[in-house]
């Protein structure tokens, strides 16, 4: 049950989606056919080349198909339609505080804070109206849109206003709901029929009844239908919360064997998932693409994407790549693209410069290297604050420097690479190649290294790590060993075998 | 038309493409190593930005330090490095020590960081790609990576065993038109046996503690011809 604003009704923009259950349909097509949605044996929807062929809504299926012999008849399927709503809901948190799904084909949006999103423009209602009619169309929606004070007025302007945007100043709700049909205002059908029955055809007719009047014969319900009729609805959006990650499917007209069809689709399928993300403030961290093929059977691609993002744009790189390099063995009939994880973006922007050239480059690049080697081959290294060497860092998201943390500047707790320390070699080798010693007069003359003796000219040290006696005990001296014929080496003597091991090079 | 009017002309038509691409500016010029024996020897003071240069050598004889003191200078100037780590051995806290900011420099392993590779582990993964598809990924990856025009330097250490003969010549040719399209200065890490002739405009070759035993560059890409060579011993 909504609860009601404080301050009066609350200004809503509704977004009312006509025929939904078809355009549901053919928003997953290449192209429309004579196409009908069918309820209960009856045409409920159907296409214009379906109208032209003298089909209308409410026929029978048999007269339908008389007058089409083409006619695609297709069941309504409530819960699809429910399930394209709250995709529609999910990317339209991107333009408002608040989203509801008002079913069987609406969405109600807060607009009271339109004036501070939208100041730039001269109507910040309309502005947002606009955005949310484009981003309708961006998901393959058409809808007509009624800004208004209150949920039901918005709601019964949207649906019966006649234009696809229809903006009441506050204040004048009712008189521009007056000349709507009762039907408008989705009352009961049994408050409806007695109305209609006696002589109350509009809802400015309702209007002007006497309160008094309407809670004789008609209970609460007659009156509040007449507040709503007046305008007066205080009551408050059910905000719609998603709880699944996004997915979209897209039907070829047949069977396709060429990449430039499929990479149409594959655009469509990426543009609305990331449309869906972006109003969640997420990122798709790793994607997956079915392609459905001919006649039976799917090719499932998983791409993992270097950093969570909402840009299509990103993942049309890898996907293209993917597709070009796809070895099929039938033909594709349907595409299905989903967000398999997701996290979320950072709002804070790439620190390269504020260079937005360089920042699509290098969402561009990461996004190709990760698709391509894995999300685990790229990464930024962060110091950690352990003794053994090859512990001594780990391995953090690369976010272009967003934090600072892990840089030089940081990493106050670091003792690993602490100035306390001694020097560290450039390259660690894993695992660490046994080494024998030569010498003579208690001197070490050189080093044996996979048979061969490197003559040592100098040698400093020890410096001993040891610790994590509570997990893998470790405790070694230290040694930057000058070869004559190598250069700089980093060597341990380990205190459990007491044998010398190679572990860097100091290249 | 001379020759300096030829290269204005171009320079001008690479912008107009850039700008229709939407591809980041290249930036021209030199990144000093700031180790000064060896900038000394090198045109311009540094190594150049659009080009590929070759720092050879032994495994401790000072080429890895030299090329992280370049991405080093490329990170002052606010842009991003990377370094293609082949062999999975560079050691980050050295290049932390060396001054990089360890957040803006992006490592590519195939392996992944391997933070876990304790002495007696097991080697990466049994399902590992085989050596060829291992050079030809890491070497796609550095091209891109030079070419994407987001990185200011990108320093490359990938060893070539195991590589197909038949296309490494190309892989590695396209290695150089990617850092002139991107306009990062390129830096291959090659071992001191001489090898395949990469197509790099300042070669150095790094004897035992870091001695610069030859060092020799050519035209850059930008159409300067410094033509100088030098040698140290």
């Amino acid at each position: 049950m909504p609860r009601e604003a404080p301050g009066g009704s609350p200004r809503i923009l509704a977004l009312a989606l006509p025929d939904l259950p078809l355009q549901r349909i053919l928003r997953a097509r290449a192209s429309p056919p004579a196409l009908a949605v069918v309820h209960e044996g009856a045409v409920a929807h159907c296409t214009p080349a379906a109208r032209a062929a003298g089909v209308r809504p409410g026929d029978s299926l048999v007269q339908a198909r008389a007058a089409c012999a083409q006619l695609e008849a297709v069941p309504l399927e409530p819960a699809a339609d429910r399930a394209a709503l709250r995709a529609l809901a999910e990317a339209m948190l991107a333009l408002a505080p608040a989203v509801e799904i008002a079913s069987p084909d609406a969405l109600l949006l807060d607009a009271s804070a339109a004036n501070l999103a939208y100041s730039c423009g001269a109507d910040p209602e309309a502005a947002l109206a606009g955005r949310a009619l484009a981003l309708a169309a961006a998901l393959g929606y058409r809808g007509r849109a009624a800004v208004a004070s209150g949920r039901g007025p918005a709601r019964a302007l949207a649906r019966h206003g006649g234009a696809p945007l229809v903006q009441v100043p506050p204040g004048e709700t009712g008189q521009a709901l007056a000349a709507l049909p009762l039907a408008a205002l989705d009352l009961p059908a049994q408050v409806c029929e007695r109305l209609g029955a006696v002589g109350i055809a509009d809802v400015g007719a309702l209007a002007r009844l006497p309160p008094g009047s309407l809670v004789h014969r008609f209970g609460s319900a007659g009156v509040a239908a007449a507040r709503l009729a007046r305008g007066e609805d205080p009551s408050l959006l059910v905000p719609y919360q998603p709880e699944t990650l996004p997915e979209e499917a897209w039907d070829l007209d047949g069977p396709v064997e060429t990449a430039e069809p499929l990479l149409f689709g594959v655009r469509q399928l990426a543009e609305r998932v990331a449309v869906r993300l972006a109003g969640r403030g997420l990122g798709a961290t790793r994607l997956r693409l079915t392609l459905k093929l001919d006649p039976r059977g799917e090719e499932r691609l998983v791409l993992p994407l270097a950093r969570p993002t909402a840009a299509a744009s990103s993942w049309l790189v890898p996907l293209r790549e993917r597709i070009g390099s796809l070895r099929l063995g039938a033909a594709v009939t349907g595409l299905r693209l989903a967000a398999m994880e997701v996290a979320e973006v950072s709002p804070e922007q790439l620190a390269i410069g504020d260079r937005p050239e360089a920042a699509r480059a290098l969402e561009a690049v990461l996004a190709r290297l990760g698709a391509r080697l894995g999300g685990e081959a790229l990464f930024a290294a962060a110091s950690v604050d352990r003794h053994r060497p090859e512990a001594a860092y780990r391995a953090t998201p690369f976010r272009a420097g967003a934090g600072r943390e892990n840089g030089a500047a940081g990493d106050a707790g670091g003792t690993a690479a602490g100035p306390a320390e001694g020097p560290r070699p450039t390259r660690l080798l894993a695992p660490p190649r046994p080494v024998v010693a030569e010498g003579e007069g208690g001197r070490i003359t050189a080093l044996r290294l996979d048979g061969c003796a490197h003559p040592v000219e100098a040698l400093a040290g020890p410096e001993r790590l040891s610790g994590e006696w509570w997990s893998e005990p470790f405790d070694r001296d230290y040694y930057r060993v000058r070869l004559s014929d190598l250069g700089d080496c980093w060597v341990y003597r380990d205190g459990g075998d007491g044998r010398l091991y190679l572990h860097g090079f100091f290249d | 038309m001379g020759a300096a009017g030829q290269r204005q002309i171009l320079e001008e038509l690479r912008e107009r493409i850039r700008r229709l691409e939407r591809r980041p500016a290249r930036r021209g010029g030199f990144l000093p190593s700031g180790r000064g024996e060896v900038d000394a020897l090198l045109p311009g003071g540094g190594f150049p930005r659009g080009a590929l240069a070759e720092l050879s050598g032994g495994p401790a004889s000072g080429k890895t330090g030299i090329a992280l003191s370049i991405l080093r200078a490329a990170l002052a100037e606010g842009g991003l490095a990377a370094f293609v780590d082949g062999r999975g051995e560079l050691y980050p806290p050295a290049a932390r020590a060396l001054g990089i900011d360890l957040g803006r420099l992006l490592i590519v392993r195939m392996d992944g960081p391997g933070e876990t590779r304790r002495p007696g582990a097991p080697p990466a993964a049994l399902a590992a790609p085989s050596p060829a598809e291992r050079v030809r990924s890491l070497l796609w990856a550095a091209e891109a990576l030079l070419g994407s025009g987001a990185f200011g330097a990108v320093a490359i250490d990938v060893p070539l065993r195991g590589a197909d003969p038949s296309r490494l010549e190309g892989m590695l040719r396209r290695l150089g038109a990617a850092a002139e399209q991107g306009g990062a200065a390129g830096l291959w890490l090659g071992s001191a046996a001489p090898g395949r002739r990469l197509p790099a405009v300042v070669r150095i070759e790094l004897g035992p503690g870091g001695r610069v035993l030859r060092a020799v560059a050519r035209g850059t890409a930008d159409g300067s011809r410094p033509g100088g060579a030098g040698h140290a011993a």
